[in-house]
């Protein structure tokens, strides 16, 4: 796998993995960095959009 | 069409239902909040995303016999709200909601304090193209799974990767992050 793919598929879905992705995370200091950061990245838009809920709520 | 009782949207099929029916009226009832949520996200104002919703679960209601099984209902009736939703698009063929209008609502309760990174990265999605934040919404909202967002938006897998990749890249930028180069189309991918 190379790291443009790696990228893509972190990019997609930071939670997800797969056996190929993580052999390549192993060897690949830059893109386990960038898991990383997408990973904390999306907890903020699952909070973020978890907002909504609230409001959603409170008028329904 | 403007729903004018956004109380209950299925307050006007559910009297007079018969007791067999009550189930599947409660079930629907249960969904209403995370429905509106869902459907806010996506047409980004909420008089329309009641409306929305309000259509979504008569259609829920007319096809009720088509579910089977309950524990199936939440994503059968986040597709209904999609379709409603792109139906609605469709119609009016432009992006229903200035997005001034969209962010008008940053000041209501229960949202992020201006000047906060959640704020910021709210009024982002807010600001993606649909092509961009339908697919991140049918995702993190909906829970569905790349393969089923494929399916819903008529699109091959590896499109709806390069537009969740997309999406994030944009909005790792607001949270001060150095943007990505943009995703190839890989041949290679599972």
């Amino acid at each position: 796998m190379s790291c443009d793919e790696a990228r893509l598929l972190i990019g997609a879905d930071p939670g997800a993995t797969t056996p190929a992705l993580e052999e390549h995370l192993a060897t690949c200091a830059g893109c386990a960095r960038f898991r990383d950061e997408m990973r904390s990245l999306d907890a903020d838009i699952r909070r973020a959009l978890e907002r909504l809920r609230t409001v959603a709520e409170h008028a329904g | 069409m403007r729903n004018s009782e956004p109380g209950s949207p299925v307050s006007s099929i559910g009297g007079g239902v018969p007791a067999a029916d009550a189930p599947i009226t409660r079930l629907l009832e249960s969904m209403r909040p995370e429905l509106l949520r869902f459907a806010h996200w996506l047409a980004r104002d909420r008089s329309i995303a009641e409306d929305i919703v309000q259509e979504a679960l008569l259609r829920a209601w007319r096809s009720r016999d088509a579910l089977k099984d309950p524990g199936a209902a939440r994503p059968w009736l986040l597709t209904i709200v999609r379709r409603e939703h792109a139906r609605l698009y469709e119609r009016k063929r432009l992006e229903l909601v200035s997005l001034e209008e969209a962010l008008e609502t940053q000041a209501s309760p229960g949202f992020p304090e201006p000047g906060g990174e959640l704020f910021a990265l709210r009024d982002a999605i807010m600001r993606l193209p649909i092509q961009y934040r339908e697919p991140l919404i049918l995702q993190v909202v909906g829970g569905f799974s790349t393969e089923e967002i494929a399916r819903e938006l008529a699109l091959s897998a590896t499109a709806v990767l390069t537009r969740l990749f997309r999406a994030r890249n944009k909005l790792r930028v607001i949270c001060g992050l150095t943007a990505v180069p943009d995703a190839p189309a890989p041949e290679s991918l599972p």
